[in-house]
């Protein structure tokens, strides 16, 4: 490689330096509160040690996080927190390179760079250092913070070296991403689809008895791994260096044998007269969407259908222990750990931290749309804002049905069949399906937001979201009661219910709400400008 | 009867005032041309006319509504060509005319082909793939291809190459033949001069002239340069304005009307070369309204 190649990297990085100056923060600091509210939250219990012992031994929690190791307060943090901290820095530095790479060549930024005195490899190169130097820097601070709450040095170092790796390999896995797919939107949905097979594979290491190669596989677990505070292996952290070191060098080769512009993809020639159903805005919304929609209901399946053909193999002993524990626990107890961890996964995957996301993200399409002139467009002609709106609306409705039907059928199918028998099937199909009514409020508030603060409805949106997870967890370890629950529209169709217990009332006045919410959002809209 | 009309009208954003009194009135019938330098409110304007800003003050009326409360019966009755033009990259250029087309209603086969061999647009390409020019192309091809009586166009021509602006004006006749109305904004004054009937000139959201081309003759001077043999001081001559000199070379503008006499003037010195140029909008407004136009410009940065 030719030095020159690298010329201007610095420049560059420091370009992304200032213009990641809000995002960047955020992602770097967002695992220290992770890990300061598992430790709050573990620390608040008076009985913690029981607390940890149960929930190690409980097969239904092993199978979701896998057992507690070391079996200390340390191992307890690292066992929710670590994990949580890893999933964030892993998407924040895969979603940063994405951002300074595809994002900007797509849009024709790129061009304005490299006609300068700068390297080929340069933008790349800054933006695998940034978000490889904000992943140590995530990991470092987690270091300091857990030394500074007296824990052990080297296991502490250990913990925040093993967080930055998981980082490092997303970073890669990003740059990756950024040259295979021409549309950045398409590089994000495969880093979220890579992220959903490392999951896979941590579940499939928490049934295996959690240390089996398919560890190796998902770096939010790397620290079962290294296991900080126990046995604190230093040796993995250069396998994690090799690891990462392949999608780079991948990325860099890629780089130099495509074409600018273009993805690894070659784009296909388009229609030259329009099929006669695409007429109107709904058609252009289903247009727009059905691509990730498609993708939405493929990677739920799988992950349904694989989790559910994993459901049998847990055990349903449950100790009395769990239940007398907390709300959570006498909730799992109720329900069996088979069917707990199915509607633990269903509860996820199909809202929390699954659907709500398709929720948002659909109703932001419109914000890009309208940022990207391509509304005026539409309503220049004679088509009603509210039909615009309602179109693109409409379309995530539906894609949410879509999706969770697809998630329901395949998780079921899947313990079914593992299972050899059919008499959950329905359960699991219900669980799935009654989480409609609470995405959809989702999107409703998403479609207010747009309506009415169009400029700042997408961080307002994500921290909504980020506030509804942490009520969620401050319950689930008991330090909120279920009235606090009840704010979020989580509480509704909760996997803490069992399914035939649910009721509709509640469900359909949470429908009325969504529908509310979008006439509100489609009022703020008829009134404001549009662009 | 007045195709658009706006009187008084005003449109700030927070301090920042975007249009200070926008008065327009364009005939049906009639190519207008909208002229004026970047930014000084022309897509401000538009953007009102079409109902996608509110006004914050004065009164806008397009085709006997109100384009705000009225724009989905208004806008059956006009196309729009944006002047900034960004597509659907995943859709070609021959679904996005239709589908803009069937927006209104149905689209005519052979009038669609006819304009796709005009421009010369493959409707094959997606649109992520089209180059500016191209994608001008296909919201032109999408604007003539409807019978739409009204065209609202900002800035039509950016990214044409001159064949192609060529190919822009003959629609822009044949358009006006069939009685349509044509809003044309623009900064090339070339343009709107062989185009319109009458143009406004807008600055710093205001109109600061409007009427039939041949009454803002007055605006329209030629630039020359010209290198002489002999000696002379053309400052003297009628029509001539703003000369100046550089060792034996003349540069000034010539009033449209004073032309035929200055050159006869000029013959019989012996002219070594002379070019002409049509000015510049912005010369224009620096010449015609002097260094306040520029200060201006500068203080409002």
């Amino acid at each position: 490689m030719n030095k020159c190649h690298f010329a201007g990297t610095g420049k560059l990085l420091q370009l992304y330096l200032r213009r990641d100056r809000i995002v960047l923060p955020i992602w770097v600091l967002l695992p220290l509160m992770l890990l300061a509210g598992q430790m709050s939250f573990v620390r608040a219990m008076p009985d913690w040690r029981v607390f940890i012992e149960e929930l190690s031994a409980s097969p239904l929690t092993s199978a979701l996080l896998g057992p507690i190791v070391p079996l200390s307060i340390e191992g307890a943090i690292m066992w929710r927190g670590l994990l949580q901290a890893s999933i964030a820095v892993m998407l924040g530095a895969a979603l940063t390179v994405i951002r300074h790479t595809r994002t900007e060549e797509a849009a024709g930024r790129n061009e304005l760079i490299l006609g300068r005195p700068i390297g080929r490899y340069a933008n790349l190169t800054a933006a695998f250092i940034l978000s490889c130097g904000g992943s140590l820097l995530a990991g470092l601070l987690t270091t300091v913070f857990l030394i500074g709450n007296a824990f052990a040095g080297s296991g502490s170092l250990l913990a925040g070296l093993t967080l930055a790796a998981s980082g490092g390999i997303f970073a890669g896995i990003g740059g990756l991403g950024a040259q295979i797919f021409a549309h950045s939107g398409n590089a994000r949905g495969g880093v979220f689809g890579a992220y959903g097979l490392t999951m896979l594979a941590m579940v499939l290491n928490n049934l295996g008895g959690s240390s089996t190669g398919w560890v190796w596989l998902a770096p939010e677990a790397w620290f079962r791994i290294t296991v900080p505070f126990g046995e604190n292996h230093a040796w993995p952290l250069l396998v994690f260096i090799v690891l990462t070191a392949l999608p780079v060098m991948v990325s860099y080769m890629l780089l130099v044998r495509r074409d600018l512009d273009a993805g690894l993809v070659r784009p296909k020639e388009g229609a030259a007269h329009a099929s006669p159903r695409f007429n109107s805005p709904p058609a252009l919304a289903w247009r727009q969407h059905k691509g990730s929609i498609l993708v939405w209901v493929i990677g739920m399946a799988f992950l349904g259908g694989s989790m559910g053909a994993l459901t049998p193999n847990i055990a349903e002993t449950v100790s009395p222990m769990l239940a007398e524990m907390n709300a959570w626990g006498a909730a799992m107890a109720k329900l069996g750990n088979q069917e707990g961890f199915v509607a633990v996964f269903i509860y996820i995957l199909g809202l929390m931290g699954g659907l709500s996301v398709f929720g948002i993200t659909t109703v932001q399409s419109l914000r890009r749309e309208e940022k990207e002139r391509y509304t005026e467009m539409v309503l220049s002609r004679p088509v009603s804002r509210w039909k615009w709106m309602g179109s693109y609306l409409a379309v995530a409705f539906a894609g949410s049905v879509l999706i969770l039907l697809a998630l329901g059928l395949a998780s079921g199918l899947g313990w079914s069949v593992a299972a050899g028998e059919f008499r959950h099937f329905p359960r699991v199909l219900g669980m799935s399906l009654s989480k409609i009514p609470p995405v959809w409020t989702i999107i409703g508030i998403a479609a207010l937001l747009y309506g009415w603060l169009p400029r700042i409805a997408s961080a307002l949106n994500w921290f909504i979201l980020g506030v509804f997870i942490f009520i969620e967890m401050l319950w689930e370890v008991g330090i909120v009661g279920w009235s606090a629950m009840q704010w979020t529209p989580f509480a509704y169709a909760h996997s803490s219910i069992p399914i035939h217990e649910l009721s509709m009332g509640p469900l359909i006045v949470l429908t009325g709400i969504a529908a509310a919410l979008i006439g509100l959002g489609f009022i703020g809209f008829r009134r404001r400008s549009i662009g | 009867m007045n195709v658009i009309e706006t009187r008084k009208l005003t449109k700030s954003y927070g301090r920042q005032e975007a249009l200070r009194g926008v008065d327009l009135a364009v005939k049906q019938g009639e190519v207008y041309g909208f002229i004026g330098p970047n930014g000084a409110g022309k897509t401000t304007t538009i953007r009102i006319l079409l109902g996608m800003l509110r006004q914050s003050g004065g009164e806008a009326k397009l085709l006997g509504g109100d384009p705000w409360q009225d724009a989905v019966t208004l806008h059956q009755r006009l196309v729009y060509v944006p002047g900034d033009v960004i597509l659907w990259p995943n859709l070609s250029g021959g679904e996005v005319i239709d589908f803009l087309a069937r927006l209104h209603g149905k689209i005519n086969p052979s009038r669609r082909k006819e304009l796709l061999d005009k421009f010369q647009l493959d409707p094959k390409k997606k649109c992520r793939s089209y180059s500016k020019g191209n994608r001008q192309k296909v919201v032109l091809v999408s604007a003539f291809v409807s019978d739409a009586e009204l065209l609202i166009l900002d800035e039509p021509t950016s990214g044409l190459d001159p064949l192609m602006e060529q190919v822009f004006q003959e629609c822009i006749y044949e358009v006006k033949k069939q009685g349509k109305t044509v809003f044309l904004s623009s900064h090339i004054l070339a343009e709107v001069e062989t185009l319109c009937d009458r143009v406004g000139i807008i600055r710093q959201g205001k109109i600061v002239e409007s009427g039939a081309l041949e009454e803002l003759r007055h605006l329209t001077r030629t630039t020359v340069t010209v290198e002489l043999a002999k000696p002379v001081n053309l400052n003297q001559l009628h029509g001539v304005h703003d000369g100046s000199q550089k060792e034996r070379k003349w540069r000034f503008s010539v009033d449209a009307n004073a032309m035929d006499g200055v050159m006869k003037a000029l013959a019989p010195m012996g002219i070594k070369s002379l070019t002409a140029e049509p000015p510049t909008l912005e010369e224009l407004f620096i010449r015609h309204y002097g260094n306040e136009f520029e200060d201006k410009e500068a203080g409002s940065r």
